[in-house]
């Protein structure tokens, strides 16, 4: 069987020809060199962090799983800290629906939550109690920012840093002055009319009309509630462009002249023109008025983590003034460790962009779940209106 | 079983409802209609009914759009290029293989108000306000062209590279004009590729939101959308997968009627061909009249494409050879340049020295090196690459023995088979992406670690493609040479892997090539099997669209780009070796046989 016989094949001219090329396996050294040269490329992408050697997870060391947003947090920051494999989600709902899906930690052992979902989430068994004797660092946190009502007495949160909502326009085409809500609603139906984007979430699109109005942007009433529909869909939702809940580049690109924002994210949009040697002076930023969204988002452990340890680790870390400051560098949103003002480089940009006056403070609220299908339904109906 | 299951479960879930005040946990204690009826509630004025008639708005302008862009452009390519085939086929395909949102996003570059091009002509006093296109319908129409036209351009030119040029040559020795050759003799012998292109447009692009919400602000709400909705942001699964059957029994009807308009049409045609033109013409100023009912504004551009076309064929047929020569060439020039304009800007922004992707601030290589840093970022493309290698294989493997088996073993069996390869395609990603999250996780074990689950959710859809190109190519050629092989007491293992393999290996390594790239594009389905702390370069691109981009993303993309490439060279050097002319290659590439 070893000697190789000519191969007779009875077919036509060309197909035979193709056969035997084939036969002599230039097709599959061909094929191993494809795949060598991609070899090589994964090769060279390095291979250091997913196979960590060190330590056992779970045991004293510092791994463990985050789920959280993106851009979220300083990676060099983080990566002082320990081995941290970061997952992201989009909205508090997506993280929730893949926790809930997976009926557990889904392998996670801290997660970012917005606050308002902490009811939530415990009420689906999802978090741990924490014990706060295991924070030392807890004792830095504002007592503004501590014993929220959604989570009284910090039983499943600390506060990871909070923010608020305004506006920001392109003073190139909107010649007035935005004071509140009631103007931001005028201005988006007349001289930005269909040049005016709204954060992605129903509850503020929703939250716009009721701050305007002096209703209190929880409410259950249905009168309220249908109000606000009526508004919305009927009149309202031609002024929209765009849905956006990260419109600051968008904005000083010029694909919007009012933008409903947070305000880290105005402040991004501001230093990035900045950066591009654009004027920043041509956009003008307000926080919402006379009432507005106070939002915090959260750091809470897992039910059942399996790296309660190195997460409660975080927890204090993350908490230390210092490294608060370093991560408020990073995002830009106050972190509710007044302490961590004073470490800030002197040349910190739209510092008031991070640190509200206590007037400023006293104009937020914080939101619930209470109406949330309904403002889902009217945020549907509101969209399908708006792409009509 | 990997197939059927999640779209069992979904079916099963439409029927079920949410359990009051939950994070959207669904109870089957009393099954009833009651999420269908809230989905239709309203009729015409409901909600999802005037987001799903203006989804199939879009999605069946967008797929006649790339049917007459892409028709020029091909008949140029297969009657008139001699040489160099392969080269322009590749050129064609090259945007298609760079990461379907990065080249997304790369729009909102190229047409940004204050952007390059903007400025540009405004500076030129071209224009007389600032460029107003993303964020409406008409940036809606320019994504999913943009997106789906390759998916287009191959079939076709497959269709009309095997016509025979004597068929036209006779037609115009029987004193028949170029426009008559055209209509009686070119149209109704590519009649196969048009199908085949309008299908693999219209199909996924009717499930496809994200392209239309990248780009379109309001005016991209897709039916797909409101399914994402209602998973992930009213916590309401059962609402959302009563949604999503309506949305696959609209594709499948939508399919239906347009299969049974087409044998028709061609049944008229076959005894009177005027009357076939006729019926025709009266059919697509219906389809018309259903597309634009929306405001007229923005979909001036289609008319402006329609009417330049239909212009081009008109001048094509009464001008002399040369000169309607000459506008296909420079119709397919101008193609070229739009699928290449935003793929230039994603190379030229990788170099950009801002934090801000999409804000120019001068040259710079900094990201090259600073990407390397982001562990994030390289280990989401390294899983990408190893989870896309590992789908393809599966695909391959499976697709192939199918493909095989569909052809030579025909039965009752192939046409269940085929039914479940049809639900496959036609299933949005988002529906399939959840059936198989409440799959993996209730079946728990391997399937939720490291990167298995990425293996299987990517390999789902590449082999519905492989075994569809396989069986493609089998059905092109007849059983001599295996039953030759039989008759020459081969054993089965021997006649396969010396006769049948060797014959199929160009349609194998076709399918594989596209099963890769189809597996490190995948965005939806990665996102929601994957394993926790397991991102991909889709999903981590994904998590970017929506916060301050960095030009990280856009120097790996062009790295990646560069990689793709050179594995793009490689497989058509191995086809050519095998003896395969360039045409035949595309043909395998695109499943023609």
């Amino acid at each position: 069987m070893t000697t190789r016989e000519p191969i007779r094949i009875l077919a036509d001219r060309a197909t035979a020809q193709r056969l035997l090329g084939a036969m002599n396996r230039r097709q599959l050294l061909a094929a191993i060199g494809g795949s060598a040269a991609l070899a090589a490329f994964l090769a060279a992408c390095g291979d250091d962090s997913s196979s960590d050697p060190e330590g056992p997870a779970g045991g004293g060391d510092n791994s463990f799983k985050l789920f959280t947003w993106a851009e979220y947090d300083d990676p060099d920051l983080l990566a002082s800290f320990g081995n941290i494999e970061i997952t992201i989600f989009n909205s508090n709902e997506e993280a929730i629906q893949k926790l809930v899906a997976a009926g557990g930690n889904n392998g996670f052992d801290v997660i970012c939550p917005t606050g308002t979902y902490i009811p939530q989430l415990a009420a689906e068994g999802l978090l741990e109690e924490l014990d706060l004797t295991r924070i030392p660092n807890f004792k830095n946190l504002d007592a503004a920012y501590v014993d929220q009502i959604w989570d009284p007495g910090n039983k499943y949160s600390v506060c990871k840093n909070w923010g608020s909502t305004g506006w920001i326009y392109d003073k190139t085409v909107v010649k007035r002055e935005i004071n509140s809500w009631s103007d931001f609603i005028d201005v988006a139906m007349n001289e930005a009319k269909g040049k005016t984007s709204i954060l992605d979430t129903a509850p503020n699109l929703c939250g716009m009309y009721f701050w305007a109005n002096g209703v209190d942007w929880n409410t259950t009433d249905e009168a309220e509630l249908g109000a606000c529909e009526e508004f919305l869909v009927n009149e309202f939702a031609s002024s929209i462009k765009a849905f956006d809940s990260y419109p600051g580049i968008n904005l000083t690109q010029g694909n919007y002249a009012l933008s409903m924002v947070w305000n880290g994210d105005a402040r991004q949009g501001l230093l990035s023109v900045e950066e591009a040697g654009g004027n920043p002076d041509d956009y003008v930023w307000g926080l919402g008025a006379p009432e507005t969204e106070l939002w915090m988002d959260t750091w809470c452990i897992l039910k059942d983590a399996a790296n309660q340890d190195a997460a409660y680790n975080f927890l204090d870390f993350i908490l230390d003034v210092s490294n608060s400051a370093t991560d408020v560098e990073f995002h830009g949103y106050n972190t509710g460790i007044q302490a961590a003002k004073d470490k800030l480089p002197a040349d910190t940009k739209y510092f008031d962009m991070i640190y509200f006056s206590q007037d400023e403070v006293s104009r937020m609220r914080a939101g619930s779940l209470d109406n949330q299908e309904r403002v889902v339904e009217i945020y549907n109906n509101c969209k399908a209106a708006a792409g009509a | 079983m990997f197939f059927v299951v999640p779209v069992v479960l979904v079916v099963v879930a439409s029927f079920g409802s949410k359990i009051e005040g939950s994070a959207g946990r669904v109870t089957y204690s009393n099954l009833s209609l009651d999420n269908y009826r809230e989905a239709l509630e309203g009729g015409f004025d409901g909600t999802f009914v005037k987001v799903l008639l203006q989804g199939m708005r879009t999605t069946i302008l967008g797929t006649l759009l790339c049917l007459v862009i892409a028709f020029p452009l091909a008949y140029l390519l297969a009657t008139r290029v001699k040489r160099g085939k392969g080269f322009v086929l590749a050129l064609l395909a090259i945007p298609f293989f760079t990461n379907f949102l990065i080249r997304t996003l790369a729009w909102r570059i190229v047409l940004a108000p204050k952007g390059f091009i903007s400025n540009t002509l405004l500076d030129w006093g071209l224009l007389d306000g600032r460029l107003d296109v993303l964020d409406s319908r008409l940036g809606v129409q320019i994504g999913v062209v943009y997106n789906y036209l390759p998916l287009m351009i191959f079939p076709l030119f497959v269709a009309l590279d095997r016509l025979e040029i004597t068929h036209r040559e006779a037609s115009k020795d029987l004193f028949a004009n170029r426009l008559r050759t055209f209509l009686q003799i070119t149209l109704p012998l590519s009649a196969s590729g048009i199908i085949a292109g309008t299908m693999l447009v219209f199909v996924p692009l009717a499930g496809d939101y994200v392209t239309a919400n990248v780009l379109g602000g309001t005016k991209g709400n897709m039916p797909g959308n409101l399914v994402a909705t209602q998973f992930l942001q009213s916590q309401n699964p059962s609402l959302g997968a009563a949604i999503a059957v309506i949305l696959i029994l609209s594709i499948l009807a939508v399919a239906a009627i347009g299969a049974i308009v087409v044998k028709v049409v061609r049944q008229v045609a076959r005894v009177d061909h005027r009357a076939g033109a006729a019926l025709l013409t009266t059919l697509l100023l219906l389809i018309g009249a259903f597309v634009l009912k929306p405001s007229v504004s923005s979909l001036v551009f289609s008319f402006l494409a329609l009417a330049l076309v239909a212009g081009t064929f008109w001048l094509v047929a009464n001008t002399p050879e040369r000169v309607g020569d000459s506008l296909l060439r420079a119709w397919s020039v101008v193609v070229l340049v739009f699928l290449y304009l935003p793929i230039a800007f994603v190379v030229a922004h990788s170099f950009n020295d801002n934090k801000a992707l999409e804000v120019w601030a001068g040259f710079s290589t900094r990201w090259y090196g600073e990407m390397w840093d982001n562990s994030l970022l390289i280990d989401s493309v390294k899983s990408s690459l190893s989870a896309a290698v590992v789908a393809a294989l599966i695909s391959v493997v499976l697709g192939t023995f199918a493909g095989v088996a569909l052809a030579r073993r025909p039965g009752k069996w192939t046409v269940a088979f085929m039914a479940i390869l049809l639900l496959v395609l036609t299933t949005p990603e988002i529906v399939e992406a959840t059936g198989m999250q409440i799959q993996f996780v209730s079946f728990g074990g391997i399937l939720r670690e490291g990167l298995v689950p990425l293996w299987i959710g990517q390999a789902i859809f590449s082999i519905a493609v492989v075994t569809l190109i396989v069986r493609a190519r089998m059905q092109g050629m007849d059983d001599s040479l295996e039953q030759a092989a039989n008759d020459l007491y081969a054993t089965p293992v021997q006649a396969f892997r010396q006769i049948t393999l060797p014959l199929i290996a160009p349609a194998v390594l076709a399918g594989g090539l596209l099963a890769f790239t189809f597996a490190l594009d995948n965005v939806i389905i990665s996102d929601f099997v994957r394993a926790p702390g397991t991102n991909t370069f889709p999903t981590y691109v994904l998590g970017q669209v929506k916060t301050v981009r960095k030009p990280d993303i856009a120097a790996m993309a062009t790295l990646l780009l560069g990689v793709t490439l050179l594995s793009l060279v490689l497989a058509a050097v191995v086809l050519r070796r095998s003896g395969e002319d360039s045409s035949k290659v595309a043909a395998t590439l695109t499943g023609g046989s």
